[in-house]
């Protein structure tokens, strides 16, 4: 108990465990009842109160109520919100109950003071999380969600080590800022950086995200990068490395974005770019820079579990996601599109939407502390967002050509979407209007940043400065497309880091096959097929041989004949392999034993 | 997955091409109109004015309280103040694009394989 109220997971995490025991229209009310129930609870709990306790002899701290926990719990449980209500019309009970439980160990992850619970909860995030990929039944989704687990594991392996160490060096499990030096800071850096999807680890996001079912992908992107980036900005504050890296993860997805087909693959790679935004604000480590930080995890989750849901909608309905494959949708799914649009104008920053009162937060910060290339990036990757997220995503989806009209030279025309569900679009609406709200309301957000903020987004240079941005962004797109310079929507794979295990581990798998089973081989071979046979033979031959040798002399001197001694030869080997002996040679013998034996006493 | 014929039979907004041609000129205009927009506001320094220390690796604000060993500051003006030239931002966006589309199709040689690359033995 923290106050009067539960830890803040408890009501998720239990809550959905408990979802299995109930069916039909009772199950649709409590999924969505969990959320606000959380968030009930989460209002009882005032910045500062602390839930401390022992175990196996160590002081951890199962509930750090600071104010960032506190902003991310109540995203946690308005995403959690949203993520219910847009999959109530799923039957498969795993995937509810275990996305209920997962939202839980998120809001855990972001309460946990020291580092034992935080590393609970961070495997709890992966084991639970996998469902929503594998739910989806097919081999593909099977083979990405081994995928998940295998890296989201190790992540958690390196926490652990990472910790260990740490606690033997100064004896403080507390959730803290470190030093990135010796190796206690490096491998909680690493585990950190595979769920924050650092350049080289990012590829489980566009390996995963595109293989999950409609649902769980929206519930995938509200979680587990948020509770990377939340560690990452209490362990890691002002590391200069973070912001170079965030650089990175903010400029080179939206190549890769520009090319993928896979409209949700096209999500995931603008995530990673947007979490390249929140790691810079952690790497310069300036309150304005923390707090635009915050605010842009509180801004992208609500657009992008919108973007998400827009394409699981479009999914769901058509069997469909490739841009290649989809287009005219705004005539049978106008009220997605239009929400589609919502959010695609969110993350582009457009003002009036949440993203444009974020991103510019991070964007001051960097020109503030006189970092000029990162922000020539930035602005490099704000242009770049709006081209792939804010155009491509809602334009090959909904516009574009039209797959609705029955057209024979096209195969994919008569894709009949209907407009999704009453409860998708009632998310959608929710996700939306949060959209709009913030972008309008700033205050609101800012209200409810760790640090205090003194920060005007709606400067008359400000605002003009990003319409044209946008605007000549887009004139670009259009330029392109009307010059028949635009990279058409092909059915492809790019390749991504994931090549390194799904291919290169085969290769060194395959390597290894040739090196060592070829040893194997080769030593079977020689002993079981040439030594063994060799022996064998040998001991089989050695009596005859060694009789012959014996009596050849004699033979010679009896018959003098050649011929004759081959023959004599040719029936000892004979006798000597069926052990069947004339009588006298058996008395020879045995005279010869009893002789050595007289003489030898 | 439903490919039934459709239902729906009526024009939609965007069927006639004359409605597309329309919603271009607009966003021309919209264009410009944003642009000329530059020649009336009073712009703000983005990296506003920096003083810098003898080795020049600190970068202060104006205003700021400087101290450093010598009790020496040196103005050296701001970093950067290209973003208040005429359309700064509107020509960075147009480059920043038309460099990602063909920087991008350039690495789909590079990177593309066929669909099932990874599902084939």
């Amino acid at each position: 108990m923290i106050g009067n109220s539960l830890h803040p997971c408890l009501i998720l995490l239990v809550g959905g465990a408990l979802v299995p025991l109930l069916q039909g229209r009772w199950r649709h009310l409590f999924v969505i009842f969990l959320p606000v129930a959380g968030l009930v609870n989460l209002w009882g709990i005032d910045a500062g109160e602390v839930m401390e306790g022992g175990f196996l002899g160590l002081e951890l701290i199962f509930c750090n109520a600071d104010k960032m926990a506190l902003l991310f719990g109540l995203l946690f449980h308005i995403a959690a919100f949203i993520c219910a209500l847009y999959s109530l019309h799923v039957k498969d009970v795993v995937q509810t109950s275990t996305g209920m439980m997962y939202a839980g160990s998120a809001v855990g992850a972001v309460f946990a003071g020291d580092f034992i619970t935080l590393f609970f909860f961070w495997e709890l995030l992966a084991v639970t999380s996998v469902f929503q990929i594998w739910a989806r039944k097919s081999a593909e989704s099977y083979g990405a969600g081994q995928r998940y687990l295998m890296l989201h594991v190790l992540s958690g392996l390196l926490l652990l080590g990472g910790v260990a160490l740490q606690y033997h060096e100064t004896g403080s499990l507390v959730v803290r800022q470190l030093v990135l030096g010796g190796p206690a800071s490096w491998l909680i850096f690493l585990a950190i950086g595979i769920k924050c999807a650092f350049p080289g680890f990012h590829s489980w996001v566009v390996d995963a995200y595109p293989a999950g079912t409609p649902t769980g992908t929206v519930f995938l992107c509200c979680f587990t990068t948020k509770v990377a980036v939340c560690t990452l900005a209490r362990t890691f504050a002002g590391t200069e490395l973070l912001i170079w890296i965030g650089s990175i993860m903010a400029l080179l997805p939206i190549f890769y974005a520009v090319i993928e087909n896979d409209l949700r693959r096209v999500l995931g790679y603008s995530m990673i770019n947007q979490l390249g935004f929140m790691v810079v604000g952690i790497g310069i480590g300036t309150s304005l820079s923390l707090n635009g930080t915050c605010a842009h995890v509180f801004a992208h989750v609500l657009y992008k579990s919108l973007l998400f849901m827009s394409m699981g909608a479009v999914l769901m309905r058509t069997g469909r996601i490739n841009g290649s494959d989809l287009g005219g949708l705004y005539k049978t799914m106008p009220w997605t599109a239009g929400f589609c649009i919502i959010g695609a104008a969110s993350i582009s920053a457009f003002p009036l939407f949440s993203g444009f009162v974020s991103k510019s937060l991070i964007m001051s910060a960097a020109a503030q502390e006189g970092y000029l290339w990162i922000w020539f990036i930035l602005l490099f990757a704000a242009a770049g967002v709006f081209h792939h997220a804010g155009i491509k995503i809602p334009f090959f989806a909904f516009y574009h050509h039209d797959t609705t009209a029955p057209d024979l030279r096209l195969p994919t025309t008569g894709i009949q979407g209907r407009e999704a569900p009453l409860n998708m679009l009632c998310a959608m609406g929710i996700g939306a209007f949060f959209c709009i709200f913030i972008g309008c309301n700033p205050s609101f957000l800012y209200d409810m940043l760790p640090m205090p903020i003194n920060y005007e987004p709606y400067t008359t240079s400000h605002v003009i400065a990003q319409l044209q941005l946008l605007c000549f962004s887009a004139l670009a797109f259009a330029g392109l497309q009307m010059f028949k310079l635009y990279p058409p929507e092909l059915r492809s794979t790019n390749l991504d880091a994931d090549w390194f295990y799904r291919k290169g581990l085969a290769l060194v798998n395959r390597f290894l096959d040739l090196i060592l089973n070829g040893i194997n081989v080769a030593v079977k071979s020689l002993i079981l097929g040439r030594t063994v046979p060799f022996f064998i033979g040998f001991l089989n031959n050695l009596p005859s041989h060694l009789m012959a040798w014996l009596q050849t002399p004699q033979w010679g001197l009896w018959s003098g004949r050649n011929l004759q001694v081959r023959d004599n030869r040719k029936s000892l080997r004979e006798a000597a392999f069926t052990g069947v002996f004339p009588v006298g040679f058996g008395a020879l013998a045995a005279v010869i034993i009893f002789g050595v034996l007289f003489f030898a006493r | 997955m439903r490919i039934d014929k459709p239902r729906d039979r009526r024009v939609h907004i965007w069927d006639k091409p004359s409605n597309v041609r329309k919603f271009i000129r607009g966003f021309y205009i919209v264009c410009g109109l944003i642009l000329a927009l530059d020649f009336i506001y009073p712009k703000h320094l983005t990296f506003g004015e920096h003083f810098t220390d003898d080795n020049h690796n600190h970068q202060y604000d104006v205003g700021e309280h400087f101290d450093d060993h010598n009790g020496n500051k040196k103005y050296d003006g701001p970093i950067f103040e290209g973003d208040t030239w005429f359309g700064f931002y509107g020509f960075y966006g147009l480059i920043a694009c038309v460099v990602l589309v063909l920087l991008a199709t350039e690495l789909r040689k590079l990177l593309m394989r066929e669909e099932n690359y990874y599902d084939r033995k």
